[in-house]
């Protein structure tokens, strides 16, 4: 009898045993989590070491430097991958990524997973994405919870999340994978990169990082321009049949 | 402008250039409008019991190079910015954008009051607050036994 067809497929070519931290960052909210990963990969010079695949994502390849590549990459160096969506996984996608991600770590031996994102928040609507915002952090175990408090992030001891950061908590911790999520408050509907600025404040001290913030607040503009199309595709993905806008509800 | 400085741009309606403006930004419906490379910008539409707040993310632009009119029932905005230069992330590596100019019109699901409109420039970022009209008077409810 014919196995079922694997719904996805995480190539990485990347070593193995080093007890890596996973970042992941995908578009939800104010493309946060997109943004600050995305700005880890480029200052950090973090190379690609491979791609998530599946059926269930839409007929997207991106094209950088002229070679095409999956618009779901793995990027590492040392002890450090990020995992990098530049497509909205939402719905059944967002459940079977996220269970294989969790998979993944586990299979990997990672030390944690972190997720990044924003969290819609009317005090940000209020002062219109100036600034620097609030990151609230939220861990599957003990010592995940004393290392978001740590990094200077605000407790998430009440409330709900939503969207593919929710699955990836709850396969992480069906998988026993150490894992956090940090949620800075952001703009819903706009690209918010001084929320990424927060985000990697707070990736700087859970992670012992040295990502300096300048560079990102200073092309926080141009950052806002190009991600204008991504920030269209998100708002109609969450839209669709099916869908749980990523978001989280806490206090 | 300082952060967390606030501008407060009072619109006012009714002269012959923005009604220029707004007949030609209401023929721009596509990414690019027919008569200039205007991108639209990402717009916001919130509609509560009092008022309609209308969002626009111009990133670029500063509270000069902004012009917003207002009728009953659309808002439109026109929009310029300076130059920018400088590398892309992961997620947005596209060249580097020389000026920018924004063109949109959004209808508005309920008719409001533009007279009493404003509009708040903040980080790139506009917000246009109108309240709803309200109009129309309180009607007798007759009943059955009334026509006895």
């Amino acid at each position: 009898m014919p196995s079922a067809p694997q719904r996805v497929q995480i190539v990485d070519t990347g070593p193995k045993g080093n007890k890596p931290t996973v970042i992941v960052g995908v578009p939800e909210a104010g493309l946060v989590g997109t943004i600050a990963s995305s700005y880890l990969v480029e200052q950090l010079k973090l190379e690609e070491r491979g791609f998530i695949d599946s059926d269930l994502m839409p007929p997207v390849m991106v094209v950088h430097s002229s070679v095409v590549r999956y618009p779901l990459h793995i990027f590492g160096k040392g002890n450090l991958i990020v995992v990098l969506s530049e497509v909205p996984l939402v719905g059944r996608l967002a459940v079977e990524v996220s269970k294989e991600v969790a998979a993944w770590a586990k299979s990997l031996k990672a030390d944690r997973v972190v997720g990044i994102s924003g969290a819609p928040s009317n005090e940000r609507e209020q002062t219109q994405g100036d600034g620097k915002s609030a990151v609230v952090g939220v861990g599957n175990d003990q010592e995940s919870i004393e290392a978001v408090k740590a990094s200077g992030a605000l407790p998430f001891e009440d409330g709900v999340i939503s969207g593919f950061y929710a699955s990836l908590m709850k396969y992480c911790t069906r998988d026993q994978q150490s894992a956090v999520v940090l949620l800075a408050e952001s703009l819903a509907q706009f690209p918010d990169p001084g929320a990424a600025v927060s985000i990697i404040d707070s990736l700087n001290k859970l992670l012992s990082l040295k990502v300096d913030t300048k560079p990102l607040v200073q092309e926080a503009e141009g950052i806002r321009l190009r991600t204008r199309e991504l920030m269209q595709q998100t708002q109609q993905a969450q839209q669709q049949p099916g869908a749980t806008s990523g978001g989280s509800a806490y206090r | 402008m300082m952060p967390g400085e606030d501008d407060d741009i009072e619109q006012s309606t009714g002269d012959l250039g923005r009604m220029f403006t707004e007949a030609f930004s209401a023929m721009g419906t596509s990414l690019f409008g027919p008569f200039s490379a205007s991108l639209r910008p990402l717009s916001r539409v919130v509609v509560d019991n009092e008022s309609v707040t209308v969002t626009f993310d111009l990133p670029g632009v500063s509270k000069e190079g902004v012009s917003v009119v207002c009728t009953q029932d659309f808002v439109s905005i026109e929009a310029e910015g300076r130059k920018h230069s400088g590398s892309a992330g992961q997620a947005g590596r596209v060249s580097s954008v020389e000026y920018v100019k924004y063109s949109e019109r959004v209808a508005l699901p309920v008719l409001v009051d533009p007279d009493r409109g404003s509009a708040r420039f903040r980080n790139g970022i506009i917000v246009v607050k109108v309240p709803r009209l309200r109009s129309g008077r309180q009607l007798k409810v007759a009943g059955a036994q009334d026509k006895k």
